[in-house]
């Protein structure tokens, strides 16, 4: 990694200003995905400033109501374990549990964990000039793309590495931004973008913006779950993830979320799997349906067509365990 | 990796010997060295040896006190740090080291002589500098101009016609009377086995034949410690620390590099962080880093510290080159093979050397006809070195999986389909351990067959290693000091398995002592010579070169005791800390108190191993049984246990024994299911050189491992110990695929079996 300069701030207000007065200067949470990048040269920051020194960025208060508020250093580990959230929205405290490894959680953030860049592999590695890099192509096309999008793909085709994102996409959470004019509250479902907006963001958190808090309304009705597919049982990215929420009354449901994670460029929302469930009952027709509707214009690449596959097990087998 | 050597002709002794298995015993005649020792056989009443010590330096590897290579630092210390090719092929222009030279803190600069680029990751430059952090700044400053060449990273691409040529036929390395074409190298003549009978009549014999191919990509032995060194010169005196399998041969590698003598040049190896056959070169298969270290700390003046990182101990360090084995067999219909035709092509990358004929050559020795015909293909990645077995644990694999699809096809059991073509009496004792341990009735009688999507299944397969051993040139010393503490001395290096402790526990057998009671000093060249860990000899080739060192000691210490005992020097015994009358043990006198007796202040005893007795068996038998989940709806597959059966001549110390055989399973399952190489096939680069996307078992992947280890009277040396750290990886790779098969019914021909394999697999074999 280059020399840089360290700086701990003392609220969200200095770490604006210590990044804003140093171009190229970053933003360090939990560090998991900033060391990443520093030391294959990813980024060369003049400045790296510290939020862990910022009071009260790490709390999670849930609310009467239902509503949980989460501080974006909370670490993933705290977040899947709080009592609250694990019996008011399921399916993220899940999210977290299974990301990484029980060392990573220790350490890494869930606003880290939102806002990680790509786990890609070309994008990972500094001599492949990819477009994410500001590069001209992006090397999965025609490369080795076993682990990429099957949707939304183009001009590049990293899948979004955020599980948690998956959950709070579901959820119908918000992100709170504080920037030069004062803080903004984004939906995560808009918070997204896809890389034909621009391959080298993966959401829309402007320069000089700090995540300062996730809002995640109530669920009371809803039933909800998180689940993944990977090769190892722990320490790997999901080949496909899923959360998903069903509002049911007497039987039939009348609302759904279907949010698959590493399937595409953002959490993906399969509107139509949604669809396809409400006014059915959720057995395995209703289930079965939903996973058919959830691969509609599924465009795999050379090497990941059994993503499809996947990824219609793996909404079945979890609507299934909502019923 | 294989040290035999012819033995030199010396004066011997005949012992008689009872070897072999306890339920089979076998009596056989053994030509020792005259001075050698009788084998401890099956008569043998050993205190120490076969028992289980934790390892003596235990407690300080677990609190960080024991040091390795990585660890090592000294005053006035540079880090070195290399360049490497960026890309496959073609040829250096220009290498424009300037920049790293002005940058403040460099103090030496090194550039290779070769223009000629093979593979992306082949040293180009190297930089020592003040700190890591320069290094790393000036190695990025080092510009390199190429021509790129086309280059082929893929096996099957590089065997076609059009392929791009890695070498120009007549550099293409290997022995020159062995035919090439293009890329490939072979058939090369088959190796230990060997071909034998005729296979045309064998399948024309044949009530059925199947044929098939299966491949395995490349795997790269991912050692915890990367490869590095720590050169320091004194004057004309060279001291290397390195992290390697053989002190000797980074000594000898170095010497001659330099161009300086070998008695000017020591390494030190105190402990080793993980090679599994990458760390036998002096500095590494792919790349010269030990020699450059020593040539810039020479340019430096300083000592200089180059350890690799992670992304370059994927590329130049060696790996178990890639494979695609056919495999063809024909049976009668009671499983007997009538004929076997194995014909593989590996890539080692740039080298030679990926032969898997071995097992096809070892395994089912009652077939009668076999023919093996083995390919090497070069391609633009880095060259192979020897991984756990080399060659085997892939081609046991491929000959493992379709020795199963003849039982399928016969509607046997696979394990009945062995025993009938099985040669060796000691795998005979195996196969019925094995199926007990696992409970080899539980699995299915029809492959699949279990309820629900997640189906469990019981697989096995074989595995053969052979007696490797350095019958001479090896040395050992044992030095028991007036105050009573005993020490021994083998330059040998203990990578990990335990040997400094097995040693001690040779000592200690002869002297009547606890393994605590003594101090081992392993791993420096200035003690006596040892061979390189490879072909799992270690133990084997010191151990019994410590009993005659440590048995010299004790004949030195009972004339001490004799006298006051009333008896003659031979007939004393030692045990328990007492030397004693052997027919009347209440005569006896402490091992200190004699020790105290010694005219001068120690008893020094050295010996040196003449010449290798005849073995028992020269080969080394196993087998393993695995048990799996396969989710036929994901193709996610987890291992639940695995039992590994294997013969390793007489454990010296049982404990690290196991230990090394439940890392073998480890080993095996992550090269199964996980473990792959990737460059991309049009760049050429590999895109995987991390432990995050090269995928390694995690501990949650953690299985049930049983390592259950017959013992066999050896009698090739006098402690009748053969070998352990290799066998027993052979047989887990095709263990584990037979399991997932007997589960799923999915016959999964490629490795690693990664969920889309599975399901494409599952698909296949609904169609059929």
């Amino acid at each position: 990694m280059n020399a840089f300069e360290y700086a701990r701030a003392a609220s969200v207000a200095q770490a604006r200003e210590l990044v804003s007065e140093k171009p190229g200067a970053v933003l360090k949470a939990g560090g998991i995905d900033l060391l990443d990048h520093l030391k294959e040269r990813l980024v060369e920051p003049p400045r790296v400033v510290d939020l862990k020194s910022i009071p009260g960025l790490a709390r999670i208060a849930a609310a009467p109501d239902g509503s949980v508020r989460i501080g974006p250093m909370a670490t993933l580990a705290q977040v899947g374990a709080d009592p609250a959230i694990r019996k008011s929205h399921p399916a993220l405290a899940q999210s977290c549990r299974e990301a990484a490894s029980p060392q990573i959680r220790n350490v890494a953030t869930i606003g880290g964990n939102v806002l990680q860049r790509p786990r890609c592999w070309y994008y990972r590695l500094e001599s492949y000039k990819c477009l994410k890099k500001g590069g001209d192509i992006c090397y999965a096309v025609g490369g080795e793309n076993r682990y990429h999008v099957i949707f939304g793909g183009g001009p590049s085709y990293a899948p979004h590495p955020s599980n948690a994102a998956v959950a709070l996409v579901a959820y119908g959470a918000s992100f709170v931004l504080e920037g030069d004019k004062g803080p903004r509250t984004v939906a995560a479902g808009d918070f997204f973008t896809l890389p034909t907006k621009d391959p080298q963001r993966e959401n829309q958190l402007q320069p000089g913006e700090v995540l300062t808090e996730i809002r995640v309304p109530a669920a009371a009705g809803w039933k909800s779950s998180y689940d993944e597919i990977q090769e190892r049982a722990d320490f790997d990215w999901p080949l496909v993830s899923i959360a998903a929420a069903v509002k049911s009354e007497g039987g039939t449901v009348r609302e759904a979320r279907v949010v698959l994670g590493a399937v595409a460029p953002i959490p993906w929302r399969s509107i139509r799997a949604e669809q396809a469930l409400v006014g059915k009952s959720l057995d395995e027709a209703g289930a079965n349906a939903a996973a058919r509707a959830a691969v509609v214009g599924a465009a795999p690449m050379s090497d990941n067509d059994y993503k499809v596959g996947l990824v219609q097990t793996l909404v079945r087998r979890t609507l299934l365990s909502l019923a | 990796m294989a040290q035999e050597q012819k033995p030199p002709e010396v004066p011997t002794v005949t012992y008689t010997v009872k070897a072999g298995h306890a339920s089979n015993p076998q009596t056989m005649e053994v030509h020792a060295a005259q001075g050698d020792l009788k084998p401890w056989d099956l008569d043998s009443k050993l205190r120490v040896v076969k028992g289980r010590q934790p390892r003596l330096d235990g407690k300080y590897k677990v609190t960080g006190r024991a040091k390795y290579t990585f660890d090592i630092s000294m005053p006035g210390m540079l880090w070195g740090r290399m360049v490497r090719s960026a890309v496959p092929a073609g040829q250096i222009l220009k290498i424009d080291t300037s920049k790293a030279e002005a940058l403040p803190g460099v103090k030496a600069v090194w550039t290779s002589d070769a223009r000629t680029v093979r593979f992306a990751g082949q040293d180009v430059a190297a930089v020592a500098a003040v700190s890591p952090e320069v290094a790393e700044d000036a190695a990025r400053l080092v510009q390199v101009t190429y021509d790129e060449a086309s280059f082929v990273t893929d096996l099957e691409k590089a065997m076609a016609d059009d392929a791009p040529l890695v070498y120009e036929p007549d550099k293409i390395p290997g022995p020159k009377d062995i035919p090439r074409k293009g890329n490939v190298l072979g058939p090369k003549p088959p190796g230990r086995g060997g071909s034998r009978g005729d296979v045309d009549k064998g399948f024309a014999d044949a009530a059925v034949t199947i044929q098939q191919t299966y491949s395995v990509p490349t795997h790269t032995h991912s050692p915890l410690e990367t490869h590095g060194v720590i050169a320091k010169w004194e004057g004309d005196q060279l001291t290397v620390w390195a992290s390697t399998q053989g002190v000797f041969t980074v000594r000898d590698g170095m010497a001659e590099a330099l161009g300086i003598d070998r008695k000017n040049v020591n390494v030190i190896t105190e402990h080793m962080g993980g090679g599994f056959g990458s760390k036998l070169a002096p500095s590494a298969s792919g790349s010269a880093f030990a020699v450059v270290a020593c040539k810039l700390a020479k340019q430096a003046g300083a000592p200089v510290k180059l350890m690799l990182d992670r992304h370059e101990e994927h590329l130049c360090t060696g790996n178990a080159p890639s494979a695609l084995m056919t495999v063809k067999i024909g049976a009668a219909r009671d499983g007997s093979f009538t004929a076997v035709h194995y014909r593989s092509f590996g890539s080692a990358g740039i080298a030679g050397g990926a032969g898997t004929g071995g097992p096809a050559g070892s395994l089912h020795g009652k077939n009668p006809n076999l023919k093996i015909e083995e390919h090497d293909v070069f391609t633009n990645a880095g060259p192979a070195a020897p991984l756990r077995a080399p060659g085997h644990p892939q081609g046991a694999f491929a000959l493992e999986s379709a020795v199963d699809e003849v039982a399928d096809r016969l509607g046997l059991d696979p394990l009945e389909v062995r025993r009938k073509n099985e040669a060796s009496p000691v795998r005979l004792i195996q196969y019925d351990v094995g199926a007990k341990a696992i409970g080899w009735e539980r699995r299915n009688k029809k492959p699949g067959e279990g309820a629900g999507p997640r189906k469990r299944g019981i697989g096995m397969a074989n595995g053969n290693w052979y007696v490797i051993a350095r019958g001479s040139g090896v040395g050992a010393e044992v030095r028991i000091h007036r105050d009573g503490s005993v020490e021994y001395f083998s330059g040998a290096q203990d990578i990990g398995t335990g040997f400094r402790t097995a040693m001690a526990m040779v000592v200690a057998e002869e002297l009547g002592l606890k393994p605590t009671d003594v101090k081992p000093n392993v791993g420096d060249s200035r003690w006596p010579e040892g061979p390189g860990s490879g072909g799992s000899n270690t133990t084997n080739s010191v151990a019994p070169a410590v009993r005659l060192a440590a048995h010299d000691a004790r004949m030195k210490l009972f004339a001490l005791a004799a006298p006051g005992l009333g008896a003659k020097a031979e007939d004393l015994d030692a045990a328990d800390g007492k030397i004693f009358v052997a027919a009347s043990p209440g005569k006896s006198v402490a091992f200190k108190q004699t020790a105290a007796k010694m005219s001068g202040e120690v008893i020094a005893a050295v010996a040196e191993r003449k010449k290798q007795f005849e073995t028992y068996r020269q080969d080394l038998a196993g087998c393993q049984f695995a048990e799996v989940e396969v989710d036929t709806q994901t193709g996610v597959v987890r291992v639940i246990k695995v039992v590994a059966v294997n013969d390793c001549g007489f454990p010296i110390n049982l404990l690290t024994t196991e230990s090394q055989i439940i890392g073998a399973m480890i080993q095996g399952v992550s090269w199964a299911l996980w473990e792959n190489r990737v460059l991309d096939r049009n760049v050429g680069t590999m895109v995987n050189p991390n432990l995050e996307s090269y995928k390694v078992l995690s501990s949650k992947d953690m299985f049930e491992a049983v390592p259950i280890v017959t013992e066999i009277a050896n009698a090739g040396n006098n402690t009748s110990a053969a070998g352990i750290g290799e066998p027993c990886i052979v047989p887990t790779l095709g263990a584990v695929a037979n399991a997932v098969f007997n589960a799923s019914g999915a016959r999964v021909r490629t490795l690693p079996i990664t969920p889309d394999r599975v399901l494409a697999a599952l698909a296949e074999a609904r169609r059929s």
